[in-house]
């Protein structure tokens, strides 16, 4: 489903080369940090009643379940690792159990997936597709979209086919065309999909964005630019209506705005969005644009926002999270002009996700590095899932060129 | 099945009817002296209803012509399905009354008889055509309060009350008032229909315990949909001190204990509710609360059971059934399959609760905008629970409609502070990556 955008939040994180500045310690306990919003996602209860409720009976399943699956939505929407402690910290008695509840067992999934316990999350969802539980469907989804997100189209597909007569007829197609666009036919895999988002009457939110960044994914690899606009047209209107954040979705269009060259508007879709990494950096990079193009008026606002960057992903690796090792590498090639380390982070990321996005990261930062050898895992994957996609085309045309001058 | 009774005696009365219709004999069993009635429980109505249609059977045997005694009997195997939740005597009660009315003379076509069974098996068109089928000579109310039961579940609601509140203030008998009770409970009036369940309640002199006791369970579950486990708690000890023993109560008892937190007591009562009665409801609970507990895959022999007598019972009651299955399937089963049932069971009844159950299942099989339209529909039907409220929150924060989501989660906090954990709306199957909001 929407892995790309999904897997932004989900990157490892491994070493880092930000400067270690000594941690902020505040002067006094009066002095305010931050003022945070009361996270509340509609028709449900805030959080903190929702973890009152928890408090009160630690071991309930059903109240475990609404606070920790109300700061897993909340993480995808904040992008806050805060809010994934919190999910974690309701699922405890159920951690380490190899017999919880089927429902535990598929967010506990989830979120060692977050964390990138991969081993871990495979068990869980193995176990659940070979039980009798309903929610072995769920569990094979989920696998699909980790297998998408690991560069295997067929298993995914298996996977998304074998679930297909027990979810809705979009998110099947959503599901079977993001494997499909993998393995080499995304035209087939584009018409399909838009065949089943004209024929879907209503579906939930998240999967009528889900299956609209898809077809806008598989229409950007066809080249397939105003097909592609319609799609992310669609979603952020919905987005925008719904009054929600999607960081994956905000991600994608930034990146094709970026492509081509729109700074402009990136400023303007990101601006509101500074507490996201994932944007933030889109952001950083827009305006990075803008300055190299002459534009002075957010050279300030660069510099800032590549400091705040820079100590975001040094706090990620003081805590240890493994995240967001494409946006690190992304970082270090666009905003501090160190290709080398760009390409090291990318190395380390492909062992664990190997999607379209990772694949052009990691081929421009080879050529930029002049190490165009270097992306040969690159290439043999591409041989093997035989990926059509034209900005991967010209990336593989441009690695054995010099680097464009900066 | 329809969950309002129609006891009209106990059953130890029923059986001394049988007697004076058929004229028994000196060996026939009498109904004890004043002073030796013993006290009444679960098993002793069920096993004194069973000697009434044994010996009804029996007297039939040798007055074959005796229709009166016949469509006697056929109302205490209905009255019996009731207290034990055993559909196999709504079949026996069916078969009982066609060869009845084809001994009868067709100007004598037993009407009520066939409207109330049609009725309780969820056949509403059956049970209208039954009753336009009825001479003028049968009691007017009879009709007019199943023509307004029929209209109630048919989701015509404003014909349902008239002809409710015409029978209470025209007739005014204990089932007038709880008609008109169960009607304002799910019309946004549980204060209402609380007094009504009492007016009825003081106007039953009867000496039906099965009676006593459901009208305390009823009066408590009111009390439990408006929030108040604490009253509903006690009324239910009270209901069970009526009738002692009766699964009615202990699996009210049993939801009630699972609300306030007290899963080890919920889990042994639904347990033991589920050897005890051997209905897939029970079993169903039993295996909600297994797969929560230590050992979930203990909930597996259960859901395959209930499974089973399921497909049994749509087999044989496809109109009465399809409802009760639903929930079934909607929570262990096919969504598509669950979809299909609901489809059936709001064919037969358009009332709101089976609507809404039609909109959870449109929601859990991923069509969200037509479950979105649906529980549109029910809200402006007049149709008012908390049940609807809690599951529009949800199915329209999953469309992104958040303003009405709010609304209706603040509607349904108001009615009920459990609603939002009470009823639980089954999430379509998605990825666990994908946001369900």
């Amino acid at each position: 489903m929407r892995s790309s955008a999904l897997f932004a939040a989900l990157l490892p994180f491994l070493a880092t080369t930000a400067a270690a500045d000594p941690p902020y310690t505040p002067s006094s306990d009066s002095v305010v940090l931050e003022r945070v919003a009361v996270p509340r996602l509609p028709g449900t209860a805030t959080l903190s009643e929702l973890r009152e409720s928890w408090a009160v009976q630690p071991k309930s399943v059903p109240a475990a379940l609404a606070y920790a699956r109300a700061g897993v939505e909340l993480n995808r929407r904040e992008e806050d690792p805060r809010y994934l402690g919190y999910a974690e910290a309701a699922l405890r008695p159920w951690w380490d159990r190899i017999n919880a509840p089927p429902e535990v067992t598929l967010l506990r999934a989830s979120l060692r997936l977050a964390r990138l316990d991969y081993a871990a999350a495979e068990v869980d969802l193995q176990a659940l597709i070979d039980s009798s539980a309903p929610e072995a469907h769920a569990a094979r989804l989920t696998r699909a979209t980790l297998r998408l997100s690991q560069g295997d189209p067929q298993a995914a597909r298996r996977d998304c086919e074998a679930a297909s007569a027990h979810v809705s007829p979009l998110v099947a197609a959503t599901c079977i065309s993001a494997a499909r666009g993998l393995a080499g036919d995304a035209n087939g895999a584009l018409a399909s999909l838009e065949e089943a988002i004209a024929a879907a009457d209503g579906v939930t939110l998240g999967v009528d964005i889900a299956a609209h960044s898809v077809a806008a994914e598989l229409a950007l690899r066809l080249g397939k630019r105003d097909a592609a606009q319609r799609h992310f047209d669609h979603a952020l209107r919905r987005m925008r209506a719904a009054q929600t954040t999607d960081p994956g979705l905000l991600a994608s269009y930034a990146d094709f705005l970026l492509d081509q060259g729109d700074n402009a508007s990136v400023r303007a879709l990101l601006a509101p969005y500074p507490r996201q990494d994932t944007l933030l950096l889109r952001l950083a990079m827009a305006m990075n644009g803008a300055r190299r193009a002459g534009d002075s008026a957010g050279a300030a606002s660069v510099d800032e926002y590549v400091a705040r960057l820079a100590q975001r992903f040094r706090e990620m690796r003081e805590r240890n999270d493994g995240t967001h090792l494409r946006e690190q590498a992304l970082f270090e090639l666009e905003l501090r002009d160190n290709p080398a380390g760009a390409l090291e982070l990318m190395k380390q990321s492909w062992v664990k996700l190997r999607e379209p996005i990772d694949a052009r990261i990691y081929l421009r930062a080879a050529r930029a590095a002049q190490q165009p050898d270097a992306a040969r895992p690159v290439l043999e994957w591409l041989q093997q899932t035989k990926l059509d996609d034209v900005r991967l085309a010209s990336a593989l045309v441009a690695l054995n060129e010099p680097p464009p001058p900066r | 099945m329809a969950s309002r009774p129609a006891f009209r005696l106990s059953a130890q009365l029923g059986l001394i009817f049988l007697c004076a219709l058929a004229g028994c004999g000196d060996g026939t069993k009498q109904a004890p002296a004043a002073g030796q009635v013993q006290k009444p429980s679960y098993d002793r109505e069920r096993v004194t209803l069973s000697e009434a249609i044994d010996g009804g059977r029996k007297l039939i045997e040798r007055q074959p012509e005796n229709s009166l005694l016949a469509l006697e009997t056929v109302s205490l195997y209905v009255e019996r399905a009731r207290l034990t939740g055993n559909f196999d005597d709504y079949r026996d009660a069916g078969a009982l009354l066609e060869t009845t009315t084809a001994r009868m003379d067709q100007r004598s076509f037993p009407c009520l008889a066939h409207a109330r069974l049609d009725y309780t098996l969820h056949r509403m068109q059956a049970a209208s055509a039954a009753l336009d089928a009825c001479p003028p000579s049968v009691a007017r109310d009879e009709v007019a309060g199943l023509r307004a039961d029929i209209a109630f579940y048919s989701g015509r609601y404003a014909e349902a009350e008239a002809i409710y509140r015409e029978l209470v203030n025209q007739v005014g008998t204990p089932q007038q008032y709880i008609r008109l009770a169960l009607f304002r409970s799910k019309m946004g009036s549980p204060g209402e229909a609380a007094a009504l369940l009492e007016a009825a309640e003081k106007r039953y002199h009867g000496v039906s315990a099965t009676m006593k006791a459901w009208l305390k369970v009823r009066r408590g579950a009111l009390a439990f949909e408006r929030g108040r486990i604490d009253e509903a708690l006690a009324l239910y000890a009270i209901a069970s001190d009526e009738l002692p023993g009766w699964w009615m109560i202990d699996e009210h008892i049993a939801e009630a204990k699972r609300i306030s937190g007290d899963t080890a007591g919920a889990t042994a009562l639904y347990a033991d509710l589920a050897k005890r009665t051997g209905l897939p409801e029970h079993m169903d609970e039993l295996a909600r609360l297994l797969r929560e507990g230590n050992t979930p895959e203990a909930a597996n022999e259960w859901v395959q059971r209930a499974e089973r007598l399921y497909r049994e019972r749509l087999e044989t009651f496809p109109e009465a059934s399809a409802g009760h299955a639903v929930e079934h399937f909607l929570q262990f089963g096919a969504p598509a399959e669950a979809l299909a049932l609901a489809r059936r069971s709001a064919a037969a009844r358009g009332d709101g609760d089976t609507q809404i159950a039609l909109c959870a299942a449109l929601y859990r099989a991923g069509r969200a905008g037509e479950a979105g339209a649906c529980i549109t529909r029910v809200q402006e039907s007049g149709w008012d629970t908390p049940q609807l409220h809690a599951m529009a929150a949800t199915i329209f924060a999953s469309l992104g409609r958040n303003a009405e989501a709010d609304a209706a989660r603040a509607k349904a906090l108001a009615r009920n502070r459990y609603a939002m954990r009470l009823y639980p709306v089954t999430p379509p199957v998605q990825s666990e990556m994908v946001s369900m909001l």
